[in-house]
């Protein structure tokens, strides 16, 4: 199966490249470009693609609130990887927190690139498991939430291994359960934070101080 | 190991209070010597009208001159005071004297009352350093007197060897150290005052402080649009450059075609970057600060400003050959300000009638030509900062400019080659 990408950026020479490298691969296929937040929007609803890679300085729309409108109009949104120039950023956060599935800095090599579209795709495993750290660690939690009181001990389990950046079959094997088991408490755990993915699960786990985010 | 008392004195002489006493004491001194010339100038203006050398100079005579002679010292270290030349003076000897700083503030704009403050300074300086030495001749007077007085009211021998004990010397010395601790104390309380009042009589007003501060400010301004042009053009040139050569690195064996066509625009990114770092780094060399109004102005946008001088009343016929948005990055930037001025000159000078613009551009230059009547009004006008500036920017990269009339048009034109001068 194929995965299906739209690519967002306001630089031609940067979609051309995408384009590029991301086609040269047999199971990636570029389906559509779009120029600035609007027409991304436009697209995702559209072309319906599994992964929207969008640059977050953008003209007319820029891609935290093409991120947002998305997710709030698409009943199946596509996953969504923001690219950044420079790291660090709080916009990253923001995005995060929003439910972008994950974030990529244009510096980036390709090969990382084209990982990146495949796990996003996937869904099974959180990106960047020490950058969403970092940042939780910098941005420090606004909403208390006892998490720990809301979820069952197995599912407490599972989402301190999702934030160590763990997959569903290595969260399986850590727990001594069957791959369709984990999925039952993703699901779970997700309905009752209220998160939309992993991302935004880990992020409520790190803000409600469920886990904490070291040095 | 305990320490010995003459260490702990020799540790006071060095301390801290030694050291500000001694620098308070220059300080008056300089006050001091500055007073006696004011004195000596107050006492030939009041003591000519007298004609002393004519009349039996009395007691009374004596003291209401000498009363005179003060009083115009005083007016006359107020009036020096008043001099700006004599405030900034005043400040560089408290910074190093009182180690008093005061925020650099622009001297242009000194106003009247912070002079009549520094005036006030001024005479405060002057006399406190003349008390001190008024005390300090005192002191001296009463320690040489101690042994006229110890060999009995006959002696005349005012000499130290005229001390026949002991006794007499530990006297005269003794009364030499209260002296030198009494000036001392008189000198540190002298310099406090002088500390104390030395910020609201010497230092900016806040209105100066205001303009300081706005000034710091604008620097701050111009300083952050600096890091964020090099951050918008050279950052971002470098991302763009990046993810092409990676993406050439990825496709080199599949797709020769787009590996030679990533390469050729690599060239252009770095180049049209390094001359944008260049702009950037002329203007932090020249200490100038780049203009807030147009940031990124470009000649792809010349209809933003033929828009505006046409809505002004002027009548700009203007021709484009050549591809704008294939110019340079710095090129395309001094090319639009270079148009701007033209057209900014020809709409407060111009005459009446239509202004020709005509930009050219080819392969290894881009020209620019202003053409337009001159005004009936025959007065010459001097060149303006506005042309000498634009000269700089083109001879910058290796351009030229002449401007000039010619029969009964003025033109103005620039040629700046699209290469980069090394």
């Amino acid at each position: 199966m194929t995965t299906r990408v739209v690519v967002a950026d306001d630089e031609p020479m940067i979609r051309t490249v995408l384009r590029k490298i991301l086609d040269a691969e047999p199971d990636i296929c570029v389906v559509g470009e779009a120029e600035n937040g609007r027409q991304a929007v436009e697209l995702a609803g559209r072309l319906r693609p599994d992964v929207l890679l969008m640059d977050v300085r953008m003209p007319e729309l820029d891609g935290l609130d093409a991120t947002e409108l998305i997710l709030d109009i698409e009943r199946q949104p596509p996953r969504i990887l923001l690219l950044t120039i420079f790291d660090s950023d709080q916009y990253v956060y923001r995005a995060l927190c929003a439910g972008a599935t994950g974030f990529l800095l244009k510096r980036a090599e390709p090969e990382q690139i084209v990982h990146a579209v495949r796990v996003a795709a996937l869904g099974d495993t959180l990106l960047f498991p020490a950058s969403i750290r970092e940042l939780a660690a910098r941005y420090r939690p606004r909403r208390p939430l006892a998490i720990s009181r809301q979820l069952t001990e197995r599912e407490a389990d599972v989402l301190r291994l999702m934030a160590q950046g763990l997959t569903n079959s290595e969260i399986a094997e850590r727990l001594y359960i069957t791959v369709g088991t984990v999925k039952t408490h993703i699901g779970n755990l997700l309905t009752k934070l209220n998160a939309r993915d992993r991302t935004q699960a880990v992020i409520a786990a790190y803000e409600s101080g469920f886990i904490t985010p070291g040095p | 190991m305990p320490r010995s008392p003459s260490f702990s004195l020799f540790r006071l002489f060095r301390s801290h209070t030694a050291d500000r006493t001694l620098r308070r004491g220059l300080l008056l001194a300089l006050g001091a010597a500055s007073c006696g010339a004011y004195l000596l100038a107050g006492a030939a203006l009041v003591a000519a009208p007298w004609r002393l050398d004519e009349q039996p100079a009395t007691a009374g005579l004596v003291q209401l001159v000498l009363v005179q002679a003060v009083l115009a010292a005083g007016a006359l270290a107020f009036a020096a005071g008043l001099v700006p030349a004599v405030r900034r003076a005043e400040l560089r000897v408290v910074r190093v004297l009182l180690r008093v700083r005061f925020e650099p503030v622009p001297s242009r704009s000194v106003r009247w009352q912070t002079r009549l403050r520094a005036g006030v300074w001024h005479v405060l300086h002057v006399f406190l350093g003349a008390a001190v030495a008024v005390a300090f001749l005192v002191t001296l007077s009463v320690i040489a007197s101690v042994p006229a007085w110890l060999s009995g009211p006959a002696g005349h021998d005012l000499a130290p060897w005229s001390l026949r004990g002991p006794l007499d010397f530990m006297l005269l010395a003794g009364t030499a150290l209260i002296g030198v601790l009494a000036l001392g104390c008189l000198v540190g309380a002298a310099g406090a005052l002088a500390d104390r009042l030395v910020r609201p009589l010497l230092g900016p007003s806040s209105a100066e402080l205001l303009a300081a501060e706005r000034l710091i400010a604008a620097d701050l301004a111009a300083r952050s649009r600096l890091s964020k042009e090099v951050h918008d053009s050279v950052g971002h040139a470098l991302t763009v450059t990046l993810m092409q050569a990676g993406g050439a690195e990825r496709l080199l064996d599949t797709d020769p075609e787009f590996v030679r066509e990533m390469l050729k625009s690599i060239q252009q990114t770095s180049r049209s970057a390094l001359s944008d770092l260049d702009h950037v780094l002329s203007l932090l060399k020249d200490g100038t600060t780049p203009a807030p109004t147009v940031p990124h102005g470009a000649l792809t946008d010349l209809d933003k400003l033929i828009g505006p001088v046409t809505a002004g009343g002027l009548t700009v016929r203007h021709t484009v050959i050549g591809d704008a948005a294939r110019l340079p990055a710095a090129v395309s930037r001094v090319g639009y300000r270079v148009v701007q001025e033209a057209l900014t000159n020809v709409l407060r000078h111009g005459g009446p009638g239509v202004t020709e613009l005509r930009v050219t551009i080819d392969e290894t230059a881009i020209t620019i030509e202003c053409v337009n009547p001159l005004s009936t009004n025959q007065r010459p006008v001097p060149p303006g900062m506005g042309l000498t500036s634009m000269r700089h920017q083109v001879l910058a990269l290796g351009g030229d400019l002449t401007a000039g009339a010619k029969g009964s048009q003025w033109l103005l034109a620039i040629r700046l080659p699209l290469a980069v001068p090394r």
